[in-house]
This record gives structure tokens, sequence and C-alpha cells, in this order.
């Protein structure tokens, strides 16, 4: 479960840094749409990170820590 | 003849021959270097001169041709999609080293413990060993010799990841100045990026010192430590090269380049630094906390 | 040469004065070239060097296996000539030719004025001499240069190779760096400067075809570099990717490997695919049949390539599904495979056809590239593959696709499109000689390998049993006739260059179609100034316009 909410997160950050490379190809200079599918992936990742240091302190998911 | 000033062709130029000898002399020398050949590393450090004057040389042109007005909206956009093409080939060559990862954690440990229809590899090469990822105690201790510890995700990975993610929103804050003309906000932004940039490569400095004196776990540590090591180098190895990048384009801010229409060189780095920054996310959830 | 500034003057003026200024006089010319034919030039003679080397390498080959027992060299040598030979012409021949064919046709083929990143263009093509040396440099190097085949698995390329391999991992790496900005410029040059009325499927197939490639190098050479980077550190700083004392596994490298293996195998043949459907509509005097289907196929094949890479690993003990998945994948390859080769014949079906020497050469190719493709197909199929699996079946099989097919085809490109570099017609007489020559002796040299394979003659060995000997001195024979084929190709090229008929015809082919037919002849150093419009885009077309 766990694994595939990252799993989508992780996917959706992937998508918006392609659609910005996407926008920066084919907007010319000054592409709004690029900036902001690169603070969306920015925001996705965030959110990411909180989530996973929330999943850690809830106990759900734990570092490979074997030592 | 209007027609005709649709097109530009650029003069012919040495960069690229320096280019190459630069890159033989570097990767030749380096080569030598390996067989203990005195003169290798002194050929691999004159190549690395070479090919850093080859890319300021050919960049400067390149700034200052574009600076006269000499490109115009084609050559934009050739540059734009050679970037957007090159960007790919990297993520290509990053997923080889993700791939090798992932057959050694998915396929090659758990066959060695005699998984699946491997059961006489198991018994018969090292029935001693057992499968386990993190890999700590390698089938041949011998060759292998196990580190005393591994890096901790709550420690470093996890500060740096955060760097990262601050440096992202940063250069996000700064792109947004540069679209609104906000020149202040822009180089602040910029700045505020490098010195993450900057920490986290410290950072980073800092944890390979503490793996290789203090936890033993080092290249040479089995398949986890050579996708670690890996994975991790390449992309620290990025992570300079966007530094090196943003600092560039932050003189060039400070010399008044760029305006709202017109910054490519600001979009490609950007969005390479966004590239790095998610390899890094892709390594913090893969390498260190193996979901 | 201290004219820089002034030079980017003039090339940035040259519209408005003189836009068919020549080049920079001196050998200077081709350091600094920006020019896209320049480039191309230099790409083609680089690709034949390298074919004569790798040629000669063969010779060896083919000296050594004349009789049973071992006759010249020893074995390790008779190892170092399979790899080389196999590298040299992989990495060295085929892949520039059909780099410095691209370079100088696509844009005249898309009535551009030159490709898109020219500098980075020279970049691409000076890489190679050096990668090249570097490659070559290995073999005079103690210990000898790299003996573990084309295919350098590990560990013999990590573990027990010599110390050379360094070298030549680095030759790899920058080989590679060439191919993938190589890729970029078409990339860039196709989607940006095509003129505004073309649209992508008003394309000539070569550019289509190329295209699709382009990618398919940018996916799977960095692919490569990181396999070669891993055999660097598995050799020199104790990593164990492929070291299964260290948790990792030989047999990693091999799907590495493949995995970029398999897409390079089409790399070096959908521009074969171009150019043959370049050639044959011309003296079918008919449009190219099915030309959508013909891009959807290409694209296919291209997309399809990257999922079928295991079917050269069938015997390194992968589960059953694995190999039932990869077997039918494979087989589902030949389907597009198929509706080319059905494509081709269909255009020639009811035409006016007339066999100048392209024509024969592009003849050849469908016929004898099928060949290929079917004891590709017999490969594919696992049971059988379990017999014939690194044996003389598989070398048959590779050098009918490669040699009568990829080779074939550069071969009638050039012969199709040099009259228009140089404005000088080859000998036709010879060139017919040449045909037949080469048709003739290389099906002497590859047939019997079939059987040789089918007898179960293992390959990259430099002895064999006794009851292998017949078929091993036809193929050997046919093998050196065929190797001073290529000194008579390079006489009438030359010939041609030096002495030729003048012609001045912009249409060379008479029924030729395409945007470069209607350029001078021999073609201008600036190529389209002024941009083709699309009443010409259409007219010209080798598909859609009438012939
Ligand atoms: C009809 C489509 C094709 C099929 C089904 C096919 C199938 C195969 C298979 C199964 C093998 C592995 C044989 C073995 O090692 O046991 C093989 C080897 C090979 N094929 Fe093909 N192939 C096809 C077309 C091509 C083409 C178009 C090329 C290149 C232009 C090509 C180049 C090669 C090469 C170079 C090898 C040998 C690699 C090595 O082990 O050194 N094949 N093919
Ligand atoms: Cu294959």
């Amino acid at each position: 479960m766990i694994k595939i909410v990252v799993l989508g997160f992780f996917l959706f950050i992937l998508y918006s840094l392609g659609s910005a490379l996407y926008y920066m190809m084919n907007d010319g200079a000054g592409s709004q749409r690029m900036m902001k599918a690169l603070a969306m992936r920015i925001g996705a990742s965030i959110a990411l990170f909180g989530f996973m240091m929330f999943a850690f302190w809830m106990g759900w998911i734990q570092p490979d820590g074997r030592f | 003849m209007q027609s005709n000033e649709q097109y530009y062709v650029p003069s012919g130029s040495y960069w690229p021959m320096v280019g190459s000898v630069g890159m033989a002399a570097l990767l030749g020398g380096f080569a030598s270097s390996l067989h203990d050949n005195h003169l290798g590393t002194g050929i691999m450090v004159l190549g690395l001169g070479i090919i850093l004057f080859m890319v300021f040389g050919w960049m400067g042109q390149v700034v200052q041709e574009s600076e006269a007005g000499h490109y115009n909206l084609q050559v934009d956009k050739s540059f734009r999609i050679g970037m957007g093409w090159f960007i790919f080939s990297e993520v290509m060559f990053f997923a080889a080293f993700f791939g090798a990862l992932f057959y050694a954690r998915e396929f090659s440990v758990p066959w060695l413990n005699g998984e699946g229809n491997n059961f006489w590899t198991g018994e018969l090469l090292w029935p001693e060993f057992k499968a386990a990822w993190p890999l700590v105690e390698m089938p041949d201790p011998q060759l292998y010799p196990s580190p005393d510890g591994l890096i901790h995700a709550w420690g470093i990975p996890a500060i740096n990841t955060m760097l990262l993610l601050a440096s992202g929103a940063t250069l996000t804050w700064a792109h947004w100045a540069l679209l609104n003309n906000k020149r202040d906000q822009l180089i602040y932004g910029m700045i505020a990026t490098i010195v993450l940039g900057v920490i986290f490569i410290g950072f980073q400095v800092a944890e390979y010192g503490e793996a290789y004196g203090h936890l033993n776990l080092k290249m040479t540590s089995g398949v986890y430590g050579s996708t670690f090591f890996m994975l991790t180098g390449f992309h620290g190895f990025h992570v300079v090269l966007g530094t090196i990048m943003l600092v560039v384009i932050l003189m060039r801010v400070i010399r008044g380049h760029f305006d709202a229409d017109n910054h490519f060189g600001f979009e490609a780095v950007a969005w390479y630094w966004h590239f790095v920054d998610v390899v890094w996310l892709g390594l913090f959830i893969y390498v260190y906390w193996l979901v | 040469m201290a004219t820089t500034t002034t030079d980017i003057e003039a090339d940035i003026h040259h519209a408005h004065d003189d836009h068919d200024h020549g080049p920079e006089p001196g050998l200077m010319r081709w350091v600094k070239t920006t020019n896209h034919k320049d480039i191309g030039y230099l790409y083609m003679w680089f690709a034949f060097a390298m074919l004569l080397i790798g040629g000669a390498m063969a010779m060896v080959i083919r000296a050594e296996l004349f009789t049973p027992g071992l006759q010249f060299v020893e074995p390790q040598f008779f190892n170092q000539m399979t790899t080389m030979h196999g590298l040299i012409m992989v990495f060295g021949a085929i892949m520039p030719a059909f780099v410095g064919l691209a370079n100088i046709q696509i844009p005249t083929m898309v009535g551009a004025p030159d490709m898109a990143l020219p500098r980075m263009n020279n970049w691409s093509f000076w890489i190679l001499p050096f990668a090249g040396a570097m490659l070559l440099s290995t073999m005079f190097m103690e210990g000898g240069g790299p003996a573990f085949g084309w295919t350098f698995y590990a560990p013999l390329s990590t573990t027990f190779a010599p110390d050379s391999t360094d070298f030549f991992i680095f030759a790899i790496h920058m080989l590679g760096f060439s191919s993938i900005m190589g890729a970029i410029n078409i990339i860039a040059t196709v989607m940006n400067m095509r003129a505004s009325g073309m649209k992508l499927m008003d394309m000539p197939l070569f550019v289509w075809t190329w295209f699709i490639t382009a990618f398919l190098l940018i996916a799977a050479m960095p692919v490569l570099a990181g396999a070669v980077t891993m055999m660097l550190t598995d050799r020199n700083f104790g990593t164990s990717f492929f070291d299964a004392a260290g948790g990792g596994d030989p047999v990693m490298f091999q799907h590495i490997f493949w995995f970029f293996g398999h897409p390079e195998v089409y790399i070096m043949i959908l521009p074969a695919f171009g150019i043959v459907s370049q050639i044959i509509p011309t003296f079918a005097r008919k449009p190219l049949f099915g030309y959508s289907s013909m891009v959807y196929a290409t694209a296919s094949i291209a997309i399809l390539s990257f999922v079928v890479w295991a079917h050269h690993m069938f015997l390194t003990g992968m589960p059953v599904a694995g190999q039932m998945y990869f077997m039918y994948a494979t087989i589902l390859i030949s389907v597009p495979t198929g509706v080319k080769v059905f494509n081709w014949v269909t255009t020639m079906w009811k035409g006016s056809m007339t066999f100048e020497i392209p024509m024969m050469w592009a003849i050849a190719f469908v016929i004898l590239f099928t060949v290929g493709g079917l004891s590709g197909l017999m490969l594919g199929i696992v049971p059988a593959d379990i017999q014939y699996h690194d044996t003389y079946f598989v070398v048959a099989h590779f050098h009918y696709v490669l040699v009568s097919g990829a080779l074939f085809s550069i071969i009638a490109g050039v012969y199709y499109w040099l009259p228009k570099w140089c404005g000088r017609m080859f000998n036709e007489k010879l060139a017919k000689i040449h045909f037949w020559w080469a048709v003739i002796s290389v099906n002497v040299l590859f047939f019997p390998m079939h059987f040789l394979g089918l007898a179960g003659m293992p390959r990259r060995i430099p002895d064999y049993s006794l009851q292998f000997a017949d078929f091993n001195l036809i193929a050997s024979l046919g093998g050196f006739a065929f190797g001073l084929s290529f000194l008579l190709l390079a006489y009438i090229v030359v010939d041609c260059i030096r002495n030729g008929k003048r012609v001045e015809e912009p249409r060379v082919w008479e029924s030729a179609k395409g945007l470069e037919w209607t350029l001078p002849t021999p073609a201008p150093y600036h190529t389209f100034n002024d941009e083709p419009s699309r009443e010409l885009i259409l007219k010209e077309s080798s598909h859609t316009g009438v012939h």
C-alpha cells in the first residue's frame, strides 16, 4: 500500500518533470507552462518526502537499519 | 531574398577538434594511469584542462553570439531540442545503474541463495550464503569483506534530501522572478540555490568519509557497495556540474543577460537541476529506504 | 585562420551577398567545417578506411580457417581478430557510414540549409578518428588487444582480460558519445529544420527511418556506456557488478549488453530500409507502395526492439516463462519486417523496371536480407536455438542481415547519390562487374556457414574437425573474392570523382523523386537557402508524386 502511494507520487513527479521538458522544447522562451510544471514537481516531491517522514513516524515503514 | 534570413549557419570552429584532443588525452591518460604508467596521470590532467578550456571557450563564443543577437528563434529551438534529448540520454545512463541495482536486489542475490529454480546454484557455489538486502555478508567474504555498518537514511541522506528539495524550491522562485522581471529576487533565488547545492556536496563528501573511514563501506563491499557508490557517485558528479552551470548562469544574470522572454540558458540549467533533484529522490527512496 | 570574427560576419551576412560562397581553402576546411556535406564526406571516408581495416582482419580469419588445424596465427591472436573485426565493422564502418549518409542527405531531403547544430556535428565526427585509433592501439599493447568477442561478456572482459581492455572501454565511451551527439543532431534537424511545407507524413522514408533510428541511438547508447563503466570499475576499483562472489552476476552483464545490443542491430538496419525505399520507387517508376505502413512498421520495429533482447541468451539458464516470452516477442518483430519486404516487392510489381546499378544492389538487398531474416526466425525459436546457438549458423544469420543487408544498402546508396555529390557518373560497366562479383562471392562466403552451423561447428574457434573442411574451404575462397571486390569499389569511386563523365542534369536518374534532385548537380556547398514550397514538396514526393 505504502509502496503504491510512493510509486504514484514518483510517477507524478516524473510526469511533471517530463512535461516541463516538453514545454521547454516546444514553447520557446519564457514558457509559463514550463515554470508551472516545475513548481508542481517540486511541490509533489516535498509532499512525498513529508509523507515518508509521516509514515516513518507512524511506524508504517522502516529504513533498512540492520545495525 | 527575404527568405534567406530565416536560416543561420554558424562559422567554422576549432573548438570541436580541441575537445576531441582533450577527450582522447583525458581518457587515454586515465587508462594508462590505471596500469602504473606514470605519464598517464599527467596526460589525464592535461586532457581535463583542455576540455575545460574547450567548454568555456566554446560556450563563451555561443553566449557572445547569442548576446550579439545573431541567433534567431530557429537556432534557439534547435538548442532546446538538443538539450532535451541530451538529458534523455542521461536518463538512460542512470537507468543502466538503477537496472543493475534492481537486478541485484531482485534476482542475483536471491538466486545465489537458491531461490526459484536455482537450487543447485545455492548448494554448490556458496552453501553458507544467506540472501539479504542490503547485502552485508557477501558470498565470498574473503574477496569482498563486509562493511561494519551502513549509511542510515535518517542521517545525512534525509538532510540532503531536504537540502535538494529546498534548492528546487528556491530555483523555482528565481524562475518565477525571471518571468516577472524581478531581477533582485532572481539573483537571491539563484544564490540560495547555489549555496544549498554546495552544502549538499559538502555533506555528500562527509558521508563518503564516514563510509570509508568508519564504516568500512566501500566500493569493494560487494554489490551493495558497488551500486551505492556508483549511483550516488554519478549523482554527486551531476550535482557538481549543475552547480557550476548555475554559477555561470548567475554571473550572466548579474551582467544583465536574459530577460523575461529570452533565457534559454536559464531554462536549460533549471531543468537540469530539477532532473538531478529527481534522480536524488529516486536514490533516496530506492537506495536508502528500500521501500 | 585568424579570421574567426570575420568568418562569423561573413556567415551571418552570407544571406545577403554570396550564398554559394565556397568552402575555406586548405586542410583546415576539414578540421573546422560546419558544413553538412563536408562532415558527411569525412564520415564516409572514415567508414571506408575502417571497412578495409576490419576487412583485412576478416581475411586473417578466413585464411586461418581455410583448412583444419592451426595454420598462421595463435589462437589468442585469432580471437583478437574476431573481436576487433566485429567491433570495427559495427562501430567503425556501418554506423559511421549511415551517419555520413544522413549528414549528406537529410538536409537536402527536407529542404534545409544544413544540420540543426553544425558545430556539434563537426565534433561528432572528429571524436571518431581518436576513438578508432584508441581502439586499434590496443592491438599493439602488452598482452594484446581484446580477445573476448565483440559482445565482451564478463568475466572474459573483466577478470580474464588484458590491460588494454581499459583503452577499449574508453574507446567505446567516445564512440557512444559521438553517436549520441550525431543522433541528437538528426532529431533536431528533422524536427526543426524541415521545410515548413513538409509535414511529417510527407517526409521521404530515408528521413523517417533515420529519425526513428536516432531515438534508438539515444536510448541504447547510454546503456552501453553504463555497461562499460561498470566493467571499468569491476576491473579496476573492486566493484562486483558482474562477480557472483560479491552478489553480482555475470549474466547481468549479458542482460545489460543485449538491452543495448538488440536495438543496436536495428540501428544498423533501419536506415538501410530507408535507402532501399528511396531507390526502388525510382527504378520501378511507381510511388512507394504502402508508405504509411512503412512508417508504422519502422516505428513498431523500433519499439519492439527494446523488449526482445534475451533471445541472445536463451541458453544462460533463464526460466521457461522467460524463454517463452522472448521467443514470441522476437517472432512478433518479423511481422513488421515482413510488411516491409512485401511493400518493396509490391512497389516493383508491374512497375516499368530498369536495372541501373543502384537498383541491382537494392534488389540484392531485398532478397538477401530476407534470407537473413528467415534464419533469424529460426534462431528465435527456443528449441531450435538450443541447437544453433554459438554455431556458424548465427554467424551466417547476422552476416546476411549486416553484410548483404546493411552494407549492401550503403553501397546502393553511394551508387545512387554519388553522381549527385560529385557531378560525375561512375563507370557503369565496371560497376556492373563489381555488383556480380560481390553478390556471387558474398553468397559463396556466407551460405555454406548455414550448413556448418547446422552440423555443429562452433563460432570463434581457430580450428575445427575434419568434417567441416569442405565448406570452410568454399567459404574462405568466397571470402577472399569478396574482400578483393572492395578494392574494385574503391577504384570505381575514386575514378568517378576524378575522371567520371560529367553530369549536369539535376535529376541524375531520370525518374528519381525527392527534393535532393531539384538541386543543381553537383550539389552546391550550401544546400537550400530558400525554403522549397509545398507544391514542390508534394510534386517531388517519392510516395505520392506521379512518376
Ligand atoms: C527477422 C528478424 C530477426 C530475428 C527474428 C533475429 C533473431 C536473432 C536471434 C534469435 C539471434 C541469437 C542467435 C544466437 O546467438 O543463438 C540473433 C543474432 C544476431 N542477430 Fe538477428 N534477428 C533478426 C534480424 C536481425 C537484423 C536485422 C540484424 C542486423 C542488422 C541482426 C543481427 C544479429 C546479430 C549481429 C546477431 C549475433 C549477435 C552475436 O551473438 O554476436 N538480426 N538474431
Ligand atoms: Cu537480437
